[in-house]
């Protein structure tokens, strides 16, 4: 089955050294579900700064494993919990990449 | 390289870490914070990388912070910010570069800090450059002599390297005119500024004024594209204006304008540019007697005595003559890989007495030649070699009393025909007996 993620551009800088692409996976999983909880719970709480403060945290992450998925996505809900527009859609937006993230850190975790 | 790296983010910054380790040359240290990152500043440090967001500190006050402490310090910001007025904003405080996070980060990063690398070696480099000039141009390096005339021209060296006056250098040629407005410039506080020099006697009439001012493209016939002048282009620097007595009137109007003004106009434009170059000029005429005679203006030249410095003639500087030999000889054999060779001292008077008319400059080819057809340990009076041009003599370089005339007369005759009286007299006309009367007398001094 095809991963949701891509290691490609880390293989690329670091060869088959897997100790650091497993040490890699783990800190993405640690921090990133920190990150995610507490953009859920600023969606619910319609905290729209803190929502725009985690996505920007998460952003960089989704760039750099090519969680293509979740791409476009993320920039958006950036944007929009930044500039407080859309704000109708930032709940189901928050629920995609919470599923999104969900499946690669099982994936991550199951790798690493 | 020594590479400080500021990310909070753990995953970015095991990444930054990982993927800049890779080159040996490269030393990085990351921090999690901005203020555990001040805590070491000013530390050994060549570049810093800034996450924009960090928990503890704004990025632009960070940037503050940094530049108060190493205001020449690169600093590269990387941003999950991809907001083009920020990155903007932030080049404008002095940023090196601004790096988005996103799949080319790595290699944008690794591609500013290599070229941020090659930028601070030609830096070094020419510090390193800057400092060896410096020191070649030291005076007691580049300027040889300890007679009492050099030692009062040392004095005003000094002088003049302390101060931004302007410096009139006057001598005859060949005393070293260039060289001693080189050393005041690069022990000048200007010495990082450039030094530039132009000889007016070397440069056609009709180019003198582009040459100085630069012109634009389409001034004049043939000025195909535009050029800055040797005015602009000692900005912040010393220009030398070599042999400026054979500048004519009209732009000696133009060059006390820009002394006065401290700006220009380039040919073929109407705009004002500001210039701040010190000025020093050399001549070896007497200016006074050209401002005497109408060929120079009076204006000009009160504006550019200035500090005014004689270089005596060599032929006055007694024993620097041998110091100067000597010196040249040095640097002959070193530049060539010829073994060291010394003076014997039967070769000083014939070096003492000659009249040096090409002075310092004649004594280094005269020397340099005497290497070449030494072949023993030390210069025999034999292998010093003067030019046929230069025996010829210079009688009315200096005032003297009749009888010292005809003394400096016959002598040079004597010694032209290689100390033969019979034949010196017969081509003065003279019997030999008055010649030998000079000498007995104590009159002539004959040369061994």
């Amino acid at each position: 089955m095809k991963k949701s993620y891509s290691l490609d551009g880390l293989i690329e800088m670091c060869g088959d050294d897997q100790a650091f692409i497993e040490e890699m996976q783990k800190v993405f999983v640690e921090n990133n579900e920190k990150y995610l909880d507490a953009m859920v719970d600023a969606c619910n709480k319609q905290d729209w700064p803190e929502v725009k403060s985690n996505a920007h945290k998460i952003k960089p992450s989704i760039l750099l494993m090519r969680i293509n998925s979740l791409k476009d996505i993320i920039l958006d809900l950036n944007e929009f919990a930044g500039k407080e527009i859309n704000l109708d859609r930032i709940p189901s937006m928050v629920d995609t990449v919470k599923e999104g993230l969900n499946v690669v850190f099982k994936e991550m975790k199951k790798n690493s | 390289m020594r590479i400080w790296c500021v990310e909070d983010d753990p995953v970015y910054s095991k990444f930054i870490e990982y993927g800049l380790k890779l080159n040996p040359n490269y030393e990085v240290y990351m921090f999690s914070s901005g203020t555990d990152m001040l805590k070491q500043l000013p530390g050994s440090v060549d570049v810093i990388t800034l996450d924009y967001r960090l928990p503890d500190l704004k990025c632009e006050k960070l940037i503050k912070e940094i530049k108060t402490k190493l205001p020449d310090l690169p600093i590269i910001v990387i941003s999950a910010q991809e907001d083009i007025a920020t990155a903007v904003e932030l080049l404008k405080v002095g940023v090196y570069d601004y790096i988005v996070k996103n799949e080319e980060t790595k290699d944008r990063l690794l591609n500013t800090i290599k070229h941020l690398g090659e930028n601070i070696k030609l830096k070094e480099e020419l510090r390193s450059l800057r400092r060896e000039i410096t020191k070649r141009y030291d005076f007691s390096n580049s300027i040889k002599g300890n007679s009492k005339a050099m030692q009062d021209v040392f004095s005003l060296l000094e002088k003049a390297a302390g101060s931004n006056i302007t410096v009139s250098i006057s001598g005859e040629t060949g005393t070293g005119k260039e060289l001693v407005a080189k050393a005041i410039h690069f022990n000048s506080n200007r010495n990082s500024g450039p030094f530039v020099a132009v000889n007016m006697a070397a440069i056609p009439s009709s180019l003198v004024e582009s040459e100085l001012f630069g012109h634009e493209r389409g001034a004049f016939t043939g000025a195909d594209q535009k050029r800055i002048g040797k005015f602009e282009e000692a900005n912040g620097g010393t220009l030398f204006l070599d042999e400026i007595a054979e500048l004519n009137l009209n732009l000696q109007a133009k060059i006390l304008r820009v002394l006065q003004e401290k700006e220009i106009n380039r040919i073929g434009s109407n705009k004002i540019i500001k210039v701040n170059s010190r000025v020093i000029i050399a001549t070896h005429k007497n200016l006074n007697e050209e401002v005497r005679n109408g060929t120079f203006r009076e204006d000009l030249y009160y504006r550019v005595l200035g500090l005014p410095i004689h270089l005596p003639p060599l032929r006055k500087r007694g024993s620097d003559i041998i110091e100067l030999a000597k010196y040249f000889i040095d640097q002959f054999c070193e530049e060539n890989g010829l073994p060291k060779k010394g003076i014997e001292a039967a070769a000083n008077p014939k070096l003492l007495e000659y009249s040096w008319m090409g002075n310092v400059r004649e004594l280094k080819a005269v020397t340099e030649l005497a290497c070449v057809m030494s072949s023993g340990a030390n210069i025999a009076a034999d292998d010093i070699i003067f030019s046929p041009t230069s025996q010829s003599l210079n009688l009315f370089e200096e005032e003297m009393s009749l009888k010292e005339y005809t003394n400096q007369i016959v002598k040079h005759y004597v010694k032209k025909n290689n100390n033969n009286v019979v034949e010196a007299a017969k081509v003065l006309g003279v019997g030999k007996s008055t010649i030998y009367r000079l000498i007995k007398s104590g009159e002539i001094k004959m040369e061994n």
